[in-house]
């Protein structure tokens, strides 16, 4: 009994040195992915100033940001957000988050109407896509019912291999034939417009007019604008909100 | 003196008896040289395979050998570099490859290690652990790579896969 108790230490060190063998002797092998890296894009829509310039017979290759002003009198400027300098597109330009537009001593006329162009591209990587559009008023919101506007944009390809854009699609709200709509309604309709399209790369959503249409962004008073309204201001702001298109 | 004749005599003897033992000993050598050589536990990457993306997100793969001796000559393809362009969030890039036993003895798949970031999600398909793959013998799989919707836009993200094998009978 005594010879057996004694034998038990040394086989259980036999027993875990024999494991510790055990364990070393398997073989092991390893393939690695190393490294993997995953780069993200950049979603990026802006809105570029630039001065004008033609891609072709009747198609803008970068379309400049600038008034239209049916009426005598009236007065008009625009500010844009410096976010980005020397976007890609033409030297001098600048892209921006913020178009601020401010139109003075606009009276009620049939015929009297403002309307601003301005081009906006996607100067990223990713596809975009239109999520929303919000029209807020900060003040001034007594003058809304007689606010009428209109629009007109075009969706412009990528440039191709020659520099050149072409037409993809447009939608007009209607100028001087067809009755300017109620104000508090171009969100909406805005939205309703560009909500099905996609953005690529280098492609431009342009609120512009060729000559002998109606485009841009527009607005005017209705001729049964009451003469308290005279001096009258309106502030408002128009978000346009982008998606990555697959959202 | 009869004594002393009497030693003399029997030590002589007992030489003699020595020296006769010896001789008397016939003797046969029988050798086993044994020569065992070992096998080889070696899988690689092989040279073929396919990626797809989202729609507008690149893919590319490249191949290296690795740091492992080479025992059998052959090129050890036991690395692979996956670069992933503009990426965004709910996009994915798929990279089928194949894994192929250029060994000699089956390895058994024991399992994928790795330092994946949270913004990524990283699956491996087409093998599990215990699959085994015989000698000569190969494994499709397919590595999935999704951009979590937690990603920031112009990043880089990087992550690490280890796919660990043993000896079959392991």
């Amino acid at each position: 009994m005594k010879v057996s108790k004694g034998y038990v230490l040394p086989m259980l060190l036999i027993i875990a040195l024999g494991a510790i063998g055990f364990g070393y002797a398997w073989w092991t092998e390893q393939l690695v992915i190393n490294p993997g890296t995953v780069n993200t894009g950049d979603l990026n829509v802006k809105i570029v100033a630039t001065g004008t310039q033609w891609g072709g017979p009747g198609m803008p290759l970068w379309q400049p940001l600038y008034f239209h002003i049916k009426a005598s009198n009236v007065t008009a400027s625009w500010d844009l957000s410096k976010e980005i300098y020397n976007p890609p597109c033409p030297p001098g330009a600048w892209a921006g988050n913020t178009l601020t537009i401010t139109i003075g001593n606009l009276y009620p006329h049939g015929y009297t109407q403002v309307g601003i162009s301005f081009p906006v591209i996607n100067i990223g990587t990713i596809p975009a896509k239109l999520e929303s559009v919000v029209l807020t008023v900060t003040s001034g919101s007594e003058l809304v019912p007689y606010l009428k506007y209109y629009f007109g944009v075009k969706h412009y390809s990528a440039r191709n291999a020659t520099g050149h854009r072409t037409l993809l699609w447009s939608y007009f709200t209607g100028g001087e034939s067809v009755p300017f709509k109620d104000f508090d309604e171009l969100d909406d309709e805005l939205y309703s417009a560009l909500s099905g399209r996609v953005l690529m790369p280098d492609e431009v959503f342009s609120f512009d007019g060729e000559e002998g249409e109606e485009g841009s962004i527009g607005f005017r008073l209705i001729g049964t604008t009451p003469n308290e309204f005279e001096g009258k201001s309106i502030t408002f702001t128009l978000t346009f909100n982008f998606k990555q298109w697959n959202a | 003196m009869k004594s002393k004749m009497a030693a003399l005599f029997a030590c002589i003897l007992i030489a003699l008896a020595v020296a006769g033992f010896t001789y008397a000993w016939w003797t046969e050598t029988l050798t086993i040289s044994g020569t065992i050589t070992t096998g080889e536990l070696d899988v690689a990457f092989s040279d073929t395979y396919l990626t797809s993306c989202s729609d507008y997100m690149e893919c590319t793969v490249s191949l290296e050998d690795g740091w492992e001796p080479d025992l059998s000559g052959h090129t050890d393809m036991s690395k692979m570099i996956v670069t992933v362009d503009n990426a965004y969030p709910c996009g994915w890039c798929n990279i089928t490859f194949t894994i192929s036993n250029v060994g000699s003895i089956p390895a058994k798949f024991t399992g994928m290690t790795g330092d994946v970031p949270a913004q990524l999600s990283v699956t491996l398909e087409g093998i599990n652990v215990g699959d085994t793959i015989a000698v000569s013998g190969s494994k499709v799989c397919t590595l999935k790579i999704h951009v979590e919707e937690s990603a920031a836009e112009s990043t880089s993200y990087t992550f690490t896969l280890t796919l660990s094998f043993g000896q079959f009978n392991a």
